[in-house]
């Protein structure tokens, strides 16, 4: 009846919605929750897209390949919605490339709301929000001459990417664009460390919504994201020495 | 809130708890209610290619009409398109003539863009890779010693001890620091989820980040 | 300026075609000494009772291919040779995968004289989530894949289906990996429900990756990229592709590395001269 074995990841699940819960309660009530440090890679995309539009040279922006279930993608829209409402503010033009289809059509939404916030509805080009291929490597291919035809001045790839994170950095360098990047994907970081002039890494993409927005309500699940983190670091602290000692207790009630 | 914004986000705390209940909980409906859902989400995205297609094609048919840059570029995606389009179609995917153009042409290309990475990854390489800083020089060092371990010619380089501190690297210091990413982000991913789950983020709305 | 901390970027793609190409066309055979992960894999594979069925999941496409069909070749081979019998199939995403499964069993099949539907079956490709399919395969082989084998065929017709009913059936499940869903599929909704062991091999770059997993013991063994496939050619005595291009691998990386000595001389050489500070 109930997932052999996953008891304790559903009671762990359990926790972490109550922790989040319990924070957003205080953040509501006006309680003081921890601010969230200086994150530069977020700083510089307003950078970016300044020095891009002094230059005259459109901002791009990739999601990266995954659809609406991954999580990174979901952290992408956020972090879409602050580019296109600073492109917006500062008359930027703003090309979005899209692997998944029904990607597509949440990030015209983002970036026609943006446009329409900013009181520039008609500067909103649906066709630059666009759909270029669902195949890995054909969607590097074309964002790689997007990148150099279109004389890309910024480029922010924030999702999920896996290895044509390569193709799409080095061919942003090339092509002498001011880059951000960030992923989850271990295997993706030392692409954008080495090409991007800055990376987020892991988990500094979830936060982006809540660093980018200053809304009290989202950085007090950061701060219950972060609890989470300190009590994860504390069972690995306790499982590795009672491991060492020979007690494997623990390791007992995490498999039940 | 109307009733218009807060509709979806209803519909998806329904959804998020059913799946995650269906995860845990194995009782009848709920594994045949699961697929059923996945179909669902199979047919929205089918048909989502739809849409994809005649975004693809408006923006070229356009550049192609009125000879924008590179428009013969345009002209060549929109013959593919199609053109794999209608074999695949009257002379199915099975077929001989689908599998030719598969294994000559899509695997052909793809195989060319996947080993860019090493001419990429080369010259990024040799770019990054300079002994300004202690971080630097020590980035330098564990890639050098990787490759080197990682070639039959590391073998026989200083004794046979460069595989062995490659290994090390690889199950060491690199295990260390993936795991913390990892933990890092799976608590990320579940605050994020939660945080949509409860109507906190919609940007996937087309609403504001927050 | 110094010119070594500039070379062009053309010069250096250059360099490398001919490093790589000239291998290819004449190698020079160096011995390859398999690694302990390698190892690790061919014990897995190789303390299996004849007979056994195994699960092989061909999750990668065209892509991937120069750099995983060597492996794929490997393993099929080596689980050939031990007669042991295999079922193909690939995760959500990977409907290219199925194709390369075909081509490859087809191939391998030929050469150790094996016949379909009682040495092995392609069930093909199953689209949606790997979170719903992998799940229900668990339960149930047929009823995710409709009861169908990749050429449409009834799963009752073959022989082998008759004995594999579910995952749970399978003695061990390998994998050839080169991203997403890939084998953290595996081991969040196989390996960790079921306790199947799961070996298999990803791309190089995505060996870090997999090392946690495998020091955790969810995955009992990894191959990594071109080398994890020379690795079993050696280990299984089958040489094969992986073997000849790890010449043409071991060129290539000696280039990018004596690029970077080249660079960090020019750097260096520019620093001494008081032309860059820091």
């Amino acid at each position: 009846m109930f997932l052999e074995e996953a008891g304790a990841q559903f009671l762990f699940m359990l926790i972490f919605v109550a922790v989040v819960y319990f924070f957003i309660q205080r953040s509501s009530a006006g309680t003081h929750v921890p601010e969230i440090r200086k994150v530069a890679g977020l700083e510089y995309i307003d950078t970016a897209i300044g020095r891009a539009t002094e230059m005259g040279r459109p901002v791009h922006f990739t999601p990266g390949l995954f659809g609406v279930d991954a999580p990174e993608t979901l952290a992408s829209f956020a972090i879409l919605g602050h580019v296109a409402r600073e492109s917006a503010r500062y008359d930027a033009r703003l090309i979005v490339s899209n692997f998944e289809l029904p990607v597509l059509g949440i990030n015209q939404e983002i970036v026609r709301q943006a446009y329409l916030e900013a009181g520039r509805p008609e500067r909103f080009n649906p066709l630059d929000v666009r759909y270029m291929s669902s195949d890995q490597f054909g969607y590097a291919a074309g964002v790689a001459g997007l990148l150099h035809r279109e004389n890309v001045g910024a480029n922010i790839m924030v999702g999920a990417f896996a290895a044509e994170a390569m193709v799409l950095a080095e061919s942003g360098y090339q092509a002498g664009a001011l880059q951000v990047g960030g992923t989850t994907f271990i295997q993706s970081l030392p692409w954008f460390i080495v090409a991007a002039d800055h990376t987020l890494i892991g988990e500094e993409i979830y936060a982006a919504g809540a660093y980018l927005s200053r809304d009290p309500v989202l950085t007090g699940t950061i701060a219950a994201q972060d609890l989470a983190k300190i009590g994860i670091i504390g069972l690995v602290i306790l499982g590795t020495f009672l491991n060492t000692l020979g007690l494997t207790w623990l390791e007992t009630v995490l498999s039940w | 809130m109307q009733w218009r914004k807060k509709l979806p986000i209803l519909i998806t705390l329904a959804a998020g708890i059913f799946v995650v209940v269906s995860r845990f909980v194995k009782i009848e409906p709920l594994p045949t209610l699961s697929g059923t859902l996945d179909e669902w989400f199979l047919v929205s995205a089918a048909f989502a290619f739809v849409i994809g297609m005649a975004n693809l094609t408006r923006l070229h048919l356009l550049k192609v009409r009125s000879r924008g840059k590179d428009w013969p570029y345009s002209l060549v995606l929109l013959v593919c398109l199609y053109g794999y389009l209608t074999l695949g179609l009257t002379v199915s995917v099975q077929g001989p003539a689908y599998e030719w153009v598969y294994r000559n042409i899509l695997g052909a290309l793809q195989g060319a863009m996947f080993s860019l990475l090493a001419f990429f990854t080369a010259s990024a390489a040799y770019r990054a890779f300079r002994i300004r800083s202690a971080e630097a020089t020590v980035l330098m060092i564990t890639a050098a010693v990787v490759m080197v371990g990682n070639i039959p010619l590391g073998e026989s380089i200083a004794g046979g001890n460069i595989p062995g501190l490659a290994q090390w690297i690889l199950d060491v210091p690199n295990t260390a620091g993936a795991r913390g990413i990892l933990l890092g982000a799976a608590v990320g991913a579940l605050a994020t989820s939660v945080r949509i789950l409860l109507g906190l983020e919609r940007a996937h709305l087309g609403g504001p980040g927050a | 300026m110094n010119i070594l901390e500039r070379i062009d970027r053309r010069i250096l793609y250059l360099v490398l075609l001919l490093a790589v190409a000239y291998p290819l066309l004449r190698p020079f055979g160096l011995s390859v000494k398999p690694g302990p992960d390698s190892k690790q894999v061919f014990r897995v594979i190789d303390e299996l009772p004849r007979g056994s069925v195994v699960m092989v999941s061909f999750d990668y496409d065209p892509a991937a291919a120069p750099e995983l069909d060597p492996m794929a070749v490997a393993l099929v081979r080596l689980l050939f040779s031990k007669d042991l019998r295999i079922i193909t199939f690939s995760q959500p995403g990977w409907e290219l995968g199925a194709g390369q499964a075909d081509r490859i069993l087809r191939q391998v099949a030929v050469e150790k004289g094996k016949e379909y539907g009682t040495d092995w079956v392609n069930l093909g490709w199953r689209a949606g989530q790997s979170a719903v399919i992998l799940p229900a395969m668990s339960e149930d082989l047929r009823r995710p894949m409709n009861g169908v084998d990749m050429y449409g065929q009834p799963l009752v017709n073959l022989k082998l289906m008759d004995q594999i009913r579910k995952l749970s059936d399978l003695q061990l499940i390998v994998g050839i990996w080169s991203g997403t869903p890939g084998f953290q599929e595996y081991i969040s909704f196989v390996y960790e429900p079921l306790k199947i062991p799961l070996v298999g091999g990803t791309t190089a770059i995505g060996l870090p990756v997999a090392k946690p997993y495998m020091k955790a013991g969810q995955l009992a063994g990894i191959l990594g990229g071109m080398r994890g496939a020379a690795d079993i050619e050696v280990l299984a005595d089958q040489p094969g592709r992986a073997l000849t291009v790890m010449d043409a691998q071991s060129l290539g990386l000696l280039v990018i590395l004596g690029f970077l000595v080249l660079g960090n001389i020019g750097y260096l050489v520019t620093r001494w001269r008081g032309g860059v500070k820091g």
